[in-house]
């Protein structure tokens, strides 16, 4: 019996980790929310999406001009601190005001 | 030779109101009225330059046809964002060939300003132009509204006014009612002059 309990322990503790695996995905995405100034025309967000556009990271964006937001939607376990995404932004003319982020 | 200054000066341009594109982007725009007619191409290796080539044709005084060739360089001085506008400060300087002059080279310099919402749009532009025999200064302004407020990627339709004023000419000052419609990479303006002429002017953006 106590051979029987210790062994439906150790049964109980392998298959929770083989669930756990099964459950817990193995690539996670995020996209990251950037409010802009000086967005005030399509030209000013075309450049933007080429430049965004051009970097691995990046699945694909999302231009808001009327709430001033782009939504950078990242690939797959991929990240994009916010240094680059604020040079990005700058060398294109425009000016970040706050970045967010989201799983 | 006056008057050839003037109308090299005089289409450039309040059309390309953002002469430098985003980061290496190339653009290539046209200007025409009913007596000129001015290429331009340039490249923009950054947000704060741009570079390139003009070919200018023009018929000063229903006579035969002229052109000039010139390089011309754009420089942001200064721009301010806000989360609703947009100020810039550009510098234009360009160089150039034409034969009618008598060691044919000839240089102009642009200053031009502009502020800009979704709904309204200010330009100013002041520009002078020297050549072995003469000066010349020429100045305009446009002011534009957006009838309606368009998303990206949706076609922009704005109404404008524009205004030249050039001291030497004939005509001192020209007003220009003109319609400018853009989409993605492509714009496009049509209107016409107190004096009946057509203005047809063209932008597209790579």
């Amino acid at each position: 019996m106590k051979h029987f309990k210790l062994l439906f322990i150790i049964f109980a503790i392998i298959s929770s980790i083989g669930l756990a695996q099964e459950i817990t995905p193995t690539s996670s995405t995020s996209s990251i929310f950037v409010n802009v100034k000086g967005m005030v025309c399509d030209f000013c967000a075309r450049g933007l999406e080429k430049g965004f556009g051009k970097r691995n990271e990046v699945e694909n964006i999302n231009i808001d001009m009327s709430n001033n937001l782009i939504t950078i939607n990242l690939k797959a376990d991929a990240t994009l601190d916010d240094e680059t995404i604020t040079e990005l932004v700058k060398s294109n003319g425009i000016s970040v005001e706050h970045i967010n982020r989201q799983l | 030779m006056r008057y050839i200054g003037l109308l090299i000066l005089c289409l450039s341009s309040l059309a390309d109101a953002r002469p430098i594109s985003y980061p290496q982007g190339w653009t290539a725009m046209q200007q025409n009225n009913p007596n000129e007619n001015r290429l331009h191409v340039h490249y923009s290796p950054n947000a704060f330059h741009s570079i390139g080539a003009v070919i200018h044709r023009f018929t000063p005084q229903k006579q035969s046809n002229v052109y000039a060739a010139s390089a011309q360089w754009n420089y942001l001085v200064f721009r301010r964002n806000t989360r609703h506008s947009q100020a810039n400060m550009y510098s234009k300087f360009g160089i150039g060939l034409a034969d009618e002059f008598t060691n044919h080279v000839f240089s102009t310099l642009s200053v031009a300003a502009d502020w800009e919402t979704r709904r309204w749009f200010t330009a100013y532009e002041a520009n002078a132009f020297w050549s072995d025999s003469s000066t010349e200064f020429s100045q305009s302004a446009r002011l534009g509204v957006a009838p309606y407020v368009a998303e990206y990627g949706a076609l922009h339709t704005w109404l404008m006014l524009q205004v030249n004023h050039q001291p030497e000419a004939e005509d001192t000052v020209i007003f220009t009612p003109l319609v400018r419609l853009f989409k993605g990479s492509v714009l496009t303006e049509l209107g016409i002059d107190d004096n009946g002429g057509i203005l047809f002017n063209w932008i597209i953006r790579f």
